[in-house]
């Protein structure tokens, strides 16, 4: 076997997809040829790095309702309990569904934001919906995060919050975070996104805040149950 | 296999199919209506699958064939076929220790050089772990043109590698 057909065979042969004849006559060229032991070597390490990258994405909440729903869907076999149960979930998330899909398509003005946000907040918060990462660990909580979001994601110290966890969300389709804090007995939401957004000072809605920075690329939006001087120094001392 | 170990089943493979589809549509939102449609199909097709084991290449072909349909209502026109040279012609030597210090960002790039069928069809196998006869089964090509495209896409990577590298040499001895 000459070298440039050998290069047809070797990555068949890295996969263990050639058939005997041809892995033995491989073997053999291997065995006295430097150059295509070098190729071989660098397409198995190629496999691996490739192997390394994140092959299973947590779909949203939402998807993952409906696609449990599917389950039960024509089954005559659940019990009434597990239908109710699941009825229920799915229509909760079809709201978080139908709020993103709204911000899917123009992006909203700064107030329909604040109020998207705000309600998001409600019916996120860890109270009411797990957190998809809990920690309050810095580390812990970005490591959730990369690969999840297309930015090299933050977990900020907010001086005198308590860092509770956080899920994953999305802020005019794109993938963000959403961080969970505690203080003063409120929980706050802190969103983060790279989205260019008009996101400075602050607005109220649905008896909660919301106040915006921007950080470098990144827009941060805190929202909670606290006056809205107290939510802008927090992102105004919050350190990356 | 009944309804509820079909269900069972399936719904293991949902993160796996979130990636796939994210991959295929390189968009979050697309991704999202992808992975339901192609859970909503399977769920009406389920009783032509007899296999258990067949299932998860069987959903990522839905996955792929949904996608497919999808793109093609919506830009009805054919893809331009570019006719590419052949990576393997020409191989540089690219040490296995220099592409073992990729990092996921240095590999996303490389692989953004690939067509979209090598490209694929290269991350079905190392990525998601499909033997070539699976994989022939998921795009609906012989096993032979698996063989071709995967080793080509090897190529390609390692020919980006190589100019790549090539590229930082020439820079550092003319400043
Ligand atoms: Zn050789």
């Amino acid at each position: 076997m000459t070298c440039a057909q050998m290069r047809e065979q070797l990555s068949a042969w890295v996969d263990g997809e050639l058939p005997h004849d041809l892995t033995a006559a491989v073997d053999s060229h291997l065995a006295s040829c430097v150059s295509c032991r070098t190729h071989a070597r660098s397409m198995r390490a190629l496999k691996h790095v490739i192997a390394q990258l994140p092959s299973r994405e947590a779909p949203p909440g939402a998807v993952r309702a409906r696609v449990e729903g599917l389950r039960f869907r024509s089954g005559r076999t659940r019990v009434a309990r597990a239908v109710a149960w699941l009825a229920s979930a799915v229509a909760a998330a079809a709201l978080v569904w139908a709020a993103v899909q709204m911000r899917d398509r123009v992006p909203p003005s700064s107030h329909e934001l604040a109020e998207e946000l705000v309600a998001d907040h409600l019916r996120s918060v860890p109270e009411v919906m797990p957190a998809e990462v809990t920690s309050q660990n810095p580390d812990d909580v970005r490591r959730f995060f990369a690969e999840r979001v297309p930015f090299r994601p933050v977990a900020p110290v907010l001086p005198g919050a308590r860092l509770l966890g956080g899920r994953l969300c999305r802020i005019n389709g794109t993938r963000s975070q959403l961080l969970f804090y505690e203080t003063h007995g409120q929980t706050l939401s802190l969103f983060i996104s790279p989205a260019p957004l008009d996101t400075e000072g602050c607005e109220a809605a649905r008896g909660n805040h919301i106040c915006g920075r921007m950080v470098g690329r990144l827009a941060l939006m805190l929202v909670g149950n606290l006056p809205s001087e107290t939510l802008q120094q927090l992102l105004a001392d919050a350190a990356l | 296999m009944n309804r509820d170990e079909f269900a069972e089943l399936a719904v293991s493979y949902l993160d796996e199919l979130t990636a796939f589809a994210l991959r295929l549509t390189s968009n979050a939102a697309d991704a999202d209506d992808l992975v339901q449609m192609a859970f909503e199909r399977a769920f009406r097709a389920w009783s032509t699958l007899r296999e258990p084991g067949a299932c998860r290449t069987w959903l990522f072909r839905i996955a792929r064939n949904a996608f497919l349909n999808e793109r093609r209502a919506r830009n009805a026109r054919p893809e331009l076929q570019l006719v590419e040279f052949d990576p393997l012609r020409d191989l540089p030597v690219v040490p296995a220790e220099a592409v073992e210090r990729l990092d996921a960002r240095a590999l996303e790039e490389a692989l953004s050089t690939l067509a979209a069928e090598q490209r694929e069809t290269l991350l079905l196998s190392d990525l998601w772990g499909f033997t070539y006869d699976e994989i022939a089964e998921i795009t609906g090509v012989p096993t032979g043109t698996v063989r071709s495209r995967i080793a080509r896409a090897r190529g390609r990577i390692i020919a980006h590698l190589g100019e790549a590298s090539e590229g930082r040499r020439r820079r550092r001895r003319s400043p």
